[in-house]
C-alpha cells in the first residue's frame, strides 16, 4: 500500500532517466528563446502530460500494454520519467520553427522527430526503462507522429493567440 | 450501452463548454486543462497504489473511463474555474464556497460510476473523494491564479 514506490534497485534504467532529463533541461536554456515564456510553458507541460495520459490508459489494467520501470505500477521514477518528455515536445516545436520548416518538409520532420523518439525508447528497452508486453516499437512510432502533429496544431493555435492578443494590447 | 451513454454525455459536456461564453483566455483555457489532467492522473495512480480506486476489467468500460476522466472532468474543471474567477473577484470566501460546492458535487458522481462500472471505488466512502477533488481544485485555481499572473506581464487581460 505504498503510494508511490523507490525504485526496487537503483541501477541502468535509474541512471538513463537521470542522464535524460539533466541533458534536456540543461539544453532547454541554452537555445535563443523563439517562443514567449508562456507558450514555451505551454508545449513543455503538454509534453509532460500526454505520455502521461497514455500511460495511465495503456499501461494499466485492462489495456496492460507495457510496463514502466521496476513496478507495473505507478513508481517514484515514473513521475521522473515523464519529465524528459517536456523538452522533447519543446526541441520538436523550436526545430520547426528555427528551421522555418514549411509545406511537405513538415511530414519529413515529424518522421525524423517520431524516429528519433523510436530510437531513445528502444535504448530505453534495453536499459530497462520499458518493457513491452503487447506493444512494438512500430506502434510508439506511430504515436509518436499522431503527438507530434498535433503538438504543431496546437502550438501554431497558442502562437496565433499570443500574437493576436499581444496586438489588441 | 454504458459506453455510449458515456461517450453522448461527454460530447454534450464539451458542446455546452464550447458554447458557453469565456471568461478566460484561450492560453489559459488550455493551460489550466494541461495543469488538471497533469495532476488528475498522478493523484489517480497514487489512489490506485492505495487501493482506494480500480480500473474498470473490460475495454468498454476502460474507454469510457477515459472519456470521463480526461475529457469530462477537464470540462467540468474548466466550467469551474470560470465561476471561481468570477467569485473570488468579489471576495476570497465566495472563491472558497465555488471550491467547496464543485468538490462536493463531483464527489456525488462517484455512486454513479462505481453503480455503472467505470471506476470500482474501495469502501471508504466518499469522503476522502471530496477531499482528494478540494485538494485538486485547490492547485488548480492556484495554478490559474499564478498562469494569469506571468501572462499579464505581456498581455493586457480583463
Amino acid at each position: 500500500m505504498n503510494p508511490l514506490p523507490f525504485p526496487k534497485r537503483f541501477d541502468a534504467n535509474e541512471w538513463f532517466i537521470i542522464a535524460g532529463l539533466a541533458a534536456g533541461y540543461i539544453a532547454v536554456f541554452l537555445p535563443r528563446r523563439l517562443f514567449p515564456f508562456p507558450v514555451s510553458l505551454l508545449i513543455v507541460l503538454f509534453g509532460i502530460t500526454v505520455p502521461k495520459l497514455f500511460d495511465a490508459t495503456l499501461a494499466v489494467p485492462p489495456f496492460e500494454l507495457y510496463d514502466i520501470n521496476d513496478y507495473s505500477k505507478l513508481e517514484l521514477m515514473d513521475v521522473v520519467l515523464h519529465l524528459i518528455y517536456g523538452p522533447f515536445a519543446y526541441f520538436f516545436t523550436y526545430g520547426y520553427a528555427r528551421f522555418q520548416i514549411r509545406g511537405p518538409a513538415t511530414i519529413a520532420w515529424i518522421i525524423g522527430y517520431s524516429l528519433l523518439g523510436v530510437g531513445i525508447e528502444w535504448i530505453g528497452t534495453l536499459v530497462g526503462v520499458y518493457t513491452h508486453k503487447n506493444w512494438n516499437l512500430l506502434y510508439s512510432f506511430f504515436v509518436y507522429g499522431c503527438l507530434q502533429g498535433l503538438l504543431l496544431v496546437f502550438s501554431r493555435l497558442w502562437l496565433r493567440s499570443w500574437e493576436v492578443t499581444k496586438k489588441q494590447a | 450501452m454504458v459506453l455510449g451513454a458515456y461517450l453522448v454525455a461527454t460530447l454534450l459536456a464539451v458542446l455546452i463548454f464550447a458554447f458557453l461564453p469565456k471568461r478566460l483566455h484561450l492560453l489559459e483555457l488550455w493551460f489550466n486543462a494541461i495543469v488538471h489532467v497533469y495532476f488528475y492522473t498522478y493523484q489517480f495512480s497514487v489512489l490506485t497504489n492505495l487501493k482506494f480506486v480500480a480500473l474498470p476489467e473490460s475495454p468498454d468500460k476502460a474507454v469510457a473511463s477515459v472519456a470521463i476522466r480526461f475529457i469530462m472532468f477537464p470540462v467540468i474543471v474548466l466550467l469551474f474555474l470560470q465561476l471561481y474567477d468570477k467569485w473570488i473577484q468579489r471576495s476570497w470566501a465566495a472563491g472558497l464556497a465555488t471550491i467547496i460546492v464543485t468538490g462536493a458535487l463531483l464527489a456525488l458522481v462517484q455512486p454513479v460510476l462505481q453503480w455503472t462500472g467505470i471506476i470500482r471505488y474501495s469502501n471508504a466512502g466518499i469522503y476522502w473523494s471530496a477531499l482528494a477533488w478540494f485538494v485538486l481544485l485547490g492547485i488548480n485555481s492556484g495554478c490559474m491564479i499564478a498562469f494569469r499572473r506571468l501572462i499579464r506581464k505581456e498581455l493586457l487581460l480583463p
